[in-house]
């Protein structure tokens, strides 16, 4: 009888306490087991080659988005790490490395690219591996991959409006100015349409090779030309050479310029603005004025100094990284295939304004705006679009065929 | 002596297993509920999310075939028709009337088929050719006319820009008297447009959409809500509990319950628990709906959600009671079985507690109580043979203890004894550990030093060095301390106020028995005292031991002698300061050996040619003087002094090398320039000053008017080693202006001499001196150190600005610079980024194969490197363009003039281009007026250094106006 007895109370005891505990744990398991391992995303962009310049500033504005969200406790509970791989400036290597961030550092999500030329070659990669790519720069459209997000401007948001403004404000002859490789000519092709749709006239189109400093030729045509504006679709380090051409001339025979590639950053490095008539068509100035770009403003020069300028493809970077934190609070998981869907219906209130995704393109609802040079090297807007503008990648006077063609026959270009 | 219930065990373990079972019931009942709760509550907001998301589906799912719609009718071929015809009809009565027959009836036909409320034709300059309603607006030019500020004029105006389909917000528009939204797209035919086509909607199907209930129960309701000029919303669809209709309620967003919309109209999305507008709790999902600009906000109340949660929550309390009682019982039951044999047990102890170890417990069975029992008995049996035992030790113990405490207390007084000595002695002893780390210190170490105890400690003895001794001095003496364990000798250190002094320091290596080292000890007494005393000393002595000369002490006297001389004979008397010009040289290149032999021959030579009674003395140094009495003219001491010039030109042999020094000489005479030794001794040293720049090798005679402006230099001279150790200079700084961001960029550090007495002395008057003598370099250290000390104080202020530093010719030749420079960085845990070097043209271009790589090494280490008082030497562009530097600074002399010299502004102008091409940053010193600015800015160069913006400030000062920054 007193063995059965202590038996009873030693079993009993030892039972009873693993169910209070066992009990205890499962409801403290949010407590317990919601830390996990970091969130990682991969930023892939050159660090090196020639677009290094440009777009390292944008992984740099990718971690402080990032850093922001971990200041603010991470995303479900933990952190996010940001895994930089370097494109060096070449198609090939960023399609290799989307591979590698995706298979071996197992990013859930990609934020990259500058130049369509990237974002062609990297396409494939994210929609093979059934993945997702942010991209922040403006660009010619007629793409709409569901496994992108294009945070930059569609041709109807910065292009089209701008030509129309420029016929309105700036004159009816057009010379057209443009780097040698797919964007300008798209760029251009649209402009065309745009310009005879206006009533306006192209009085010239020219190309130079990317990275080229020789520009005699180009301004001879031009003012041979007799045009009233030019319209610039140069990229990269050509528009030193081609605005230090123009500075020469004598001040009375110098057109106006509207560049679309040309954001305060390039502005920097050049000091000829007293002399230029020089407008940029954008969604996002450094000088818009509002709250929130106060206040992103401010962060970025706490964090990079005084001295750092901010253009658009910065903040059209750092709302990428905003958006898809958004989707994953909204989905509550990492997992690429659910926050692909839930991003689609996030909107931000930007620096640029409200910014919202457009489900059925991907790409971003943006107010369109046109600044003018000033001396110091930033843009005084002259005219916006007041409300966001829906983005139409395929613009409407060409059948979507007849666009998907004209890419094709571009791209098969040297 | 059976116990009572009433403080038994069986009691005790009632209560406690109630405590135990109402705890458990109750944590596991609220843990449960909680959990419960919280997975509800998930639920609750995840249903809400899918609700909102899917009505922002809905509603973008509306738009989008609306657009595709009005798209695909845009390109119809009847449509192309219709508008062209509608423009060149218009205005055209009778033609109007056969177009309005041949599409009207179509139109309208399409328009009842769709549900729009109208549809608009308009031309590309803005007239509404055609619209099947025909209201006001129809005629009318709708992007200047009446209706130019309403939704259809915006679509317009956008459409007509972006050549792309646009949509307008759901507004009043006044032709209708109802709200309306439009919707228009370009018409355009063969590349050319024709106009726009537009689509009026009303609000009813968007509100169908918005107020659809399904998904959220009995309670549920979305609101909408579009932003108004005056920053308040308005309500546009109607609110369930007020029965308001649509586009009539105004709110604020801070009102109650309107947190969430506000929100939305924000461009936020989310879920949350929050208040709705009656005040009732509701979980709520909010988001921005890009179409239409609206805030909606989709919600269910509180109660409604939770009401399962509820429920359970009763049937746990009622379940937890239950338990709880059950155990009590069971409690009972198991206490009386357990305290029964345990009783028994209780009074056999309470016998052997008594002292009575004869008594034995009962055993009965095998469980625990039967083991203790047993135990008991064997416990029992132990203690009486371990009372003896444990009496035995105590004695031992005891005898022990009384030993140790004597020990003990000798020991002590002998430390005691040991510590007040070393307190008292007037030495200074400081103890290391092994790694050279300050264990401890006397009383005397710290009255010398002038630091704390407390200060010191955890410190390495090195905090005391000063830059007397080279690192050769050091390497000794710890080569010393290694292989013999002891060094002793004379060392200058500095104290806690920067000042130095000369101590005796032995330091010994401590090893323990081990002979592991442990310690180091030093000892050391302030031997300031010493120096000067021997220092009399050896004024006292009269002879200079190296050449045998009169020293500096017999040679006053023999000068005060030969004045009396002069006097009582009424003769004159000339003094010669002798000065030799090239000795240094010798010295530094052939060695301290060869130099004193060379002074050995000099003076031989001096001796050589000057009577028996007069007197030739060395001062010190290479300074010889001699002394001629007894003069009546002053004829042949030209003559002299020519004499020893030549004969120092003459060639010696030191060493077995022939070396060249040649001489400088000034000459006084008495009474002429001077009636005391003191004036006589300045004047013959300003006329030997005057002789050596005027091109050495040469003899002047004093004259009056030499003195005021050698004077000034010599007292300069040497003044400058005594405001080095007395800290008189200060750093001064200047920014560095981007006029055209107008930012500032970063600033100069400048040295000034705060002396005691002349107040500011101007670089411009030390500075060349300082060169000339080498102190240069220990000023640009001094400026250096001070610079980093202040970037890192402004880094903790926040402040982040690179300061620059001139590096004077000298010191950029100094082949420790990189290791120097990298030492303060780190001392002040500086990246290299924080500091530039600022080095002058001429320092550059003196060497520029050896210049190149030094600077390639410091931009290695990240430094920024400009060259200073760019244009005024001599730059050879091939080795410019070699050079790894960053910037260019144009000189202020250039600048100050270019307004009106156009000499300078093309010099300033090529500057400028040169860097440019060159890829240099380039900056513009002693900037003072606006044109001058101007010119720098229309010209390329955008960073300016000047009075225009700021002289250069002291450091508090300058963070002041770093605080305030530029207006």
């Amino acid at each position: 009888m007193h063995n059965g007895l202590a038996l009873f109370n030693l079993r009993g005891a030892f039972l009873l306490a693993i169910f209070i505990g066992g009990i205890g744990l499962y409801s403290f398991r949010g407590g317990f087991f919601e830390n996990g391992p970091p969130i990682r995303i991969g930023v892939l962009h050159s660090l090196s080659g020639t677009m290094a310049a440009s777009e390292t500033p944008l992984v740099e504005v990718v971690r402080l988005a990032v850093d922001e969200i971990n200041a603010q406790g991470g995303l479900l509970g933990r952190p996010v790490e940001v895994i930089v791989a370097d494109s060096r400036s070449d198609p090939m290597v960023a399609a290799a490395e989307a591979e590698r961030l995706i298979r071996e550092e197992q990013v859930v999500a990609l934020f990259g690219c500058w130049t369509s030329a990237c974002r062609k070659a990297v396409k494939p990669v994210v929609e093979e591996k059934d993945h997702l790519l942010f991209y922040p720069l403006q660009y010619e459209g007629v793409e709409q991959s569901p496994h992108i997000f294009y945070t930059g401007a569609a041709p109807n948001q910065q292009i089209i409006p701008a030509a129309a403004w420029v016929l309105e404000n700036l004159g009816k002859k057009v010379f057209l100015i443009g780097s040698d490789y797919v964007f300008p000519h798209m760029a251009n092709t649209i402009l065309n349409d745009v310009i005879r749709i206006n009533g306006g006239e192209v009085v010239g189109e020219r190309y130079i090779s990317l990275g080229s400093r020789d520009m005699d030729a180009v301004i001879e045509a031009i003012q041979v030309s007799g045009a009233d504006v030019v319209l610039n679709t140069i990229n990269g380090s050509s528009n030193s050479a081609f605005f230090t051409a123009l500075s020469k001339l004598n001040r009375a025979a110098i057109p106006p310029v509207m560049s679309f590639s040309v954001s305060e950053v390039e502005l920097a490095g050049l000091p000829y603005w007293q002399y230029l008539e020089h407008y940029a068509a954008w969604n996002y100035f450094q000088s818009v004025d509002s709250a929130e770009n106060r206040r992103f403003v401010n962060q970025i020069k706490a964090r990079f100094g005084p001295e750092m300028v901010i253009g658009d493809p910065m903040e059209a970077a750092y709302i990428a990284v905003k958006l898809w934190s958004y989707g994953v609070k909204g989905s509550g998981t990492e997992k690429t295939a659910v926050v692909r869907q839930s991003v689609k219906r996030q909107s931000l209130n930007a620096p640029e304004g409200i910014v919202t995704i457009d489900p059925p393109t991907q790409h971003m609802w943006k107010i369109a705006r046109i600044g003018k040079v000033m001396p110091n090297g930033q843009f005084e807007e002259v005219w916006s679009s007041a409300r966001a503008i829906r983005p139409q990648p395929f613009p409407v006077f060409r059948p979507r065929g007849e666009w998907l063609s004209l890419l094709k026959s571009y791209e098969g270009r040297p | 002596m059976r116990p009572s219930f009433k403080g038994s065990i069986a009691r005790s373990l009632a209560i406690w297993f109630l405590l135990l079972a109402a705890f458990a019931a109750t944590s596991v009942g609220v843990m449960l509920l909680n959990s419960f709760e919280e997975v509800h509550k998930e639920t609750l907001l995840r249903t809400l999310n899918g609700v909102a998301d899917k009505k922002v589906d809905q509603i973008s799912t509306y738009f989008d075939e609306r657009i595709q719609d009005i798209e695909t009718y845009r390109e119809s071929f009847f449509l192309k028709e219709a508008m062209s015809a509608y423009v060149q009809a218009f205005g055209d009565v009778e033609n109007h009337i056969a177009v309005e027959e041949q599409f009207h009836n179509v139109f309208k036909d399409y328009l009842e088929r769709t549900g729009y409320y109208d549809l608009f034709l308009i031309g590309v300059n803005g007239d509404i050719v055609y619209t099947v309603v025909k209201e006001a607006d129809y005629a009318t030019n709708i992007l200047t006319g009446p209706y130019r500020a309403t939704g259809l004029a915006e679509v317009t105006r956008q459409t007509l820009a972006q050549l792309g389909t646009s949509l307008s917000r759901f507004e009043h528009y006044e032709p209708s008297s109802e709200h309306a939204a439009f919707l228009a797209t370009p018409i355009i035919k063969d590349g050319k447009l024709l106009g726009v086509l537009a689509m009026q909607l009303d609000t009813i199907q968007v509100m169908e959409v918005v107020t659809d209930v399904s998904g959220l129960g009995k309670t549920g309701e979305t609101m909408a809500a579009m932003r108004r000029a005056d920053g308040k919303m308005i309500m546009t669809v109607p609110l369930k509990h007020t029965q308001a209709p649509a586009f009539t309620r105004i709110y604020d967003a801070q009102e109650t319950g309107m947190e969430s919309l506000g929100r939305a109209l924000q461009g936020e999305s989310g879920t949350g628990f929050s208040r709705d507008y009656r005040g009732e709790d509701v979980v709520a999902a909010w988001r921005y709906l890009a179409y239409l600009g609206w805030g909606m906000v989709s919600k269910i109340d509180l109660s409604e959600g939770m009401q399962d949660v509820y429920t359970v929550r009763k049937n746990l309390l009622f379940f937890a009671t239950f338990c709880a009682l059950l155990t009590v019982m069971l409690a009972v039951m198991v206490a009386r079985t357990i305290t029964r044999p345990l009783g028994e047990l209780t009074e056999i102890t309470g016998k052997i507690a008594k002292g009575n170890l004869e008594h034995k417990a009962h055993v009965i069975g095998d469980n625990e109580v039967a083991r203790l029992a047993n135990a008991f008995n064997t416990m029992s049996d132990n203690l009486k043979a371990s009372y003896q035992e444990l009496e035995e030790q105590q004695a031992r113990l005891e005898q022990r203890v009384q030993e140790r405490t004597a020990e003990l207390q000798k020991a002590n007084m002998e430390l005691n004894l040991a510590a007040a000595v070393v307190d008292n002695t007037s030495e200074g002893i400081v103890v290391t550990d092994a790694s050279n780390t300050i264990i401890e210190v006397n009383q005397a170490y710290c009255e010398i030093t002038g630091y704390g105890r407390e200060e010191l400690i955890g410190k390495n003895p090195s905090i005391n060095k000063s830059d007397f001794h080279d690192d050769a001095f050091y390497q000794a003496m710890w080569s010393d301390l290694s292989e013999k364990g002891s060094w002793s000798g004379e060392i200058w250190d500095r104290r806690k106020d920067g000042s130095i002094f000369p101590k005796w320091l032995s330091i010994n290596a401590i090893k323990n028995d081990e002979s592991v080292l442990t310690n180091y000890v030093g000892i050391f007494t302030d031997i300031s005292q010493i120096k000067e005393t021997e220092r009399k000393l050896e004024e006292l002595a009269y002879y200079d031991p190296l050449t045998g000369l009169p020293n500096r002490a017999l040679y006053q006297d023999r000068l005060k002698r030969e004045m009396v001389n002069s006097d009582r004979a009424g003769t004159k008397m000339a003094l010669m300061f002798i000065d030799l010009d090239r000795f240094k040289y010798v010295n530094d290149t052939l060695g301290h050996r060869a130099g004193d032999a060379l002074l050995e021959q000099v003076a031989k030579r001096l001796v050589d040619g000057v009577r028996e009674t007069d007197t030739v003395a060395r001062l010190g140094g290479d300074e010889f003087t001699v002394i001629l009495g007894g003069l009546s003219d002053m004829i042949n001491v030209g003559r002299i002094a020519q004499g020893f010039i030549d004969k120092l030109q003459k060639p010696f042999r030191v060493e077995g090398q022939e070396v060249y020094v040649g001489a400088s000489i000034g000459i006084c005479v008495y009474p002429d320039d001077g009636e005391d030794d003191e004036v006589l001794n300045k004047n013959a040293d300003i006329a030997m000053y005057e002789a050596k720049s005027a091109g050495r090798g040469q003899f002047h005679f004093f004259h009056p008017g030499m003195d005021a402006v050698n004077s000034q230099r010599l007292n300069l001279e040497r003044n400058l080693r005594r405001a080095l150790m007395e800290n008189q200079f200060r750093v001064f700084y200047q920014p560095k202006i981007d006029v055209v961001s107008n930012a500032i960029v970063g600033m100069e550090a400048l040295v000034r001499w705060m002396h005691p007495e002349e107040g500011i002395i101007s670089p411009a008057d030390f500075v060349p001196i300082a060169e000339e003598n080498g102190m240069i370099v220990m000023i640009d250290q001094f400026v250096m150190r001070e610079a980093c000390r202040q970037i890192k104080l402004w880094r903790q202020g926040g402040a982040q600005y690179r300061v620059a530093v001139n590096l004077s010719a000298l010191q950029f030749k100094q082949s420790n610079l990189v290791e120097i420079i990298e030492g303060l960085l780190s001392e002040y845990g500086l990246d290299s980024a924080a500091l530039e070097l600022e080095i002058t043209e001429s320092a550059v271009m003196d060497d520029p194969e050896a210049a190149t790589q030094l600077i390639a090494q410091l931009r290695k280490m990240g430094l920024y490197i400009s060259v200073d008082d760019f244009g005024t030497g001599y730059s050879s562009l091939s080795y410019l363009k070699k050079f790894p530097i960053c910037a260019l600074k144009i000189d202020q002399s250039f600048v100050r003039d270019l307004t009106w010299d156009s000499d300078d502004a093309a010099i300033v102008n090529s500057i400028i281009a040169l860097s440019a091409s060159l890829n240099l940053g380039v900056v513009a010193e002693g900037v003072e007026t606006q044109e001058q600015k101007e010119f720098l800015v229309e010209h390329g160069c955008r960073l300016i250094q000047g009075y225009l913006y700021s002289k250069p400030l002291p450091a508090d000062e300058m963070s002041a106006f770093l605080e305030k920054g530029l207006t």
